[in-house]
């Protein structure tokens, strides 16, 4: 067994410490007590997670050594500490959804990522901190706080997935489940320096996850690879017959061509939309990432964007009015219980005409192959910035209420929201800091279940740039 | 949308809204359909199943 300090064992990636624990070079259990070490020092200042499942862990833990040293352990995550966003659900074991609302709610069943991540082996250190409901970008919770970026602290994680990203990034753990409805994944990974992968609609079930947008939803990963972005969603994709809206399908292989590298590969590189409102310091960091796809072999093709406002427009109508149709009784009978910004959010969908709901729903697949034929009808890939502006602090973002509000939230999901009403898969890739240490990142977008490609483009740049290998301020 | 009609919508539908706030959503509400009403709608007897649109699209 290993005699590594700590922060070596913790900062490495899930895919080479799989293989680590695999190969009996450090034990599960070691691996396991060096996290919860970290949770315990570094919550107080983080607030990543809602409960921390210390003996649970511990105990996963001593049974997945065991099944190692007896060769029964077949899972390509045995061993692997995970922690996941409190809203999927585990028989039994409360899942708050980060609200006052369900603060005791027991669910009757376990969602199907966390069975299948059990039966890849991974163990839970506990459930992590999120927007209430899911339903804000920020990282703000009115009943549990905001969890707190690592590379500083007085900054926003972004969310919903707030604890997902900053306790992956603080080597606490090394992989958490996000979800995806506008941007829930791709921005916090952008701000907390990580990895983050939306799948395509459909190709990772929804069962025993909570609700907000079933139009819209996705569950998917926050990591600190590409690779472990792939393997992470390819141990949980493929048909699940308790979500009868996935797809007919097995599971995609993400990872064996994952190396395949650039070359002779077209990246589109957007011509209206998501060029405008960046902050100049962003573009660099971009156009640097843009370079990089250059020299790896890529070619890089100016797309002349759709009408991508329109998108917006129709993205929006879709999630309020299925956001406020889920919390339809509470909204009614207890109010009080929301924290202002969910309430204020929710509120509007009650208002909106079953017509225009409907009007977004049809256009959708219109929509869609109107964007793919301009994008993908000339590129592999779109590339595409995740946010235009500089990371926020706390403070500045906490507002409730006024006219501030809506256009202050638009500006974290502005390019994200787009995505998850076309349904199509986007990758989160680190691409350096801003002068203020802050971390950037890109998106690649791709075809339907095009995620193998995503993949294999995201890991080229993180590859040659090595970006991952950089730990924040405030971790193990 | 006017606050009146906020106002009215939400008693029917058993909801506490202030005249204030049935202010602000009436311009949030005029705003979103404001961009809905822009796009124009074919008239066909039913969309396509965005599922299988979805793995139409995957093949090329």
């Amino acid at each position: 067994m290993t005699t590594s300090m700590p922060g070596d064992l913790l900062n490495q990636d899930a895919t080479d410490l799989a293989a680590a624990i695999k190969a009996r070079k450090v034990s599960s259990r070691e691996v396991t007590e060096a996290c919860l070490a970290a949770a315990e020092r570094l919550q107080p200042q983080l607030n990543c997670f809602i409960r921390i499942d210390r003996e649970q862990a511990l105990a996963q833990a001593r049974a997945a050594d065991e099944a190692i040293a007896k060769g029964a352990a077949r899972g390509p995550l045995a061993g692997v500490p995970l922690a996941h966003k409190d809203m999927y659900y585990r028989e039994g074991e409360v899942t708050t959804c980060g609200s006052k609302l369900r603060r005791d709610f027991k669910p009757p069943v376990t969602a199907t990522a966390l069975e299948r991540y059990a039966a890849a082996g991974a163990l839970n250190l506990g459930t992590l901190n999120m927007a209430e409901f899911a339903f804000g970008p920020t990282g703000h919770n009115a009943h549990f706080g905001a969890a707190r970026n690592p590379w500083d602290t007085a900054r926003v994680t972004g969310g919903s997935s707030s604890g997902s990203g900053s306790g992956t990034a603080a080597r606490i753990f090394f992989g958490a489940l996000g979800s995806d409805t506008g941007g829930s994944i791709r921005v916090p990974a952008h701000l907390c320096g990580l990895a983050g992968l939306k799948p395509t609609w459909s190709l990772v079930s929804r069962a025993g996850a909570m609700p907000l947008s079933y139009t819209l939803d996705t569950v998917g990963p926050l990591a600190r690879t590409v690779r472990d972005c792939a393997l992470l969603t390819q141990v949980i994709a493929g048909h699940d017959p308790r979500d009868p809206t996935s797809r007919r399908a097995p599971a995609p292989d993400l990872t064996s061509g994952i190396e395949g590298g650039v070359k002779g590969l077209k990246i589109g590189v957007p011509q209206g939309y998501f060029d405008v409102d960046i902050d100049p310091e962003i573009a660099r960091l971009l156009g640097d990432a843009q370079a990089a796809f250059g020299k790896l072999g890529a070619t890089i093709v100016p797309v002349k964007m759709p009408d991508v406002d329109r998108i917006n427009t129709l993205c929006n109508a879709v999630i309020a009015v299925e956001a406020a149709t889920v919390h339809t009784t509470w909204l009614r009978t207890r109010p009080q219980d929301y924290g202002p910004q969910v309430l204020n959010r929710l509120e509007y969908g009650m208002f909106l005409p079953g017509s225009a709901y409907l009007v977004a729903l049809d256009l959708r697949t219109a929509v869609l192959r109107e964007f793919d034929r301009a994008v993908f009808g000339q590129v592999d890939v779109l590339f595409a910035p995740v946010m235009g502006r500089q990371t926020p602090t706390i403070a500045e973002t906490d507002l409730t209420g006024g006219p501030d509000l809506l256009p202050m939230l638009a500006s974290f999901t502005r390019f994200t929201r787009p995505i998850n009403y076309l349904g199509l898969p986007s990758l989160s890739v680190p691409a350096g800091f801003t002068k203020a240490g802050m971390p950037c990142g890109f998106q690649l977008v791709g075809r339907p279940f095009a995620e193998a490609l995503l993949c294999r483009v995201g890991r080229a740049y993180e590859r040659e740039t090595q970006w991952f290998k950089q730990a924040p301020p405030t971790a193990a | 949308m006017t606050p009146e009609t906020i106002l009215d919508l939400a008693k029917q539908q058993g909801l506490l809204i202030t005249p204030a706030r049935a202010k602000e959503l009436a311009d949030g509400v005029g705003s979103v359909l404001a961009g809905v009403n822009r796009v124009p709608v074919a008239f066909e007897a039913e969309p396509e199943l965005f599922h299988a649109v979805l793995e139409e699209l995957a093949q090329r």
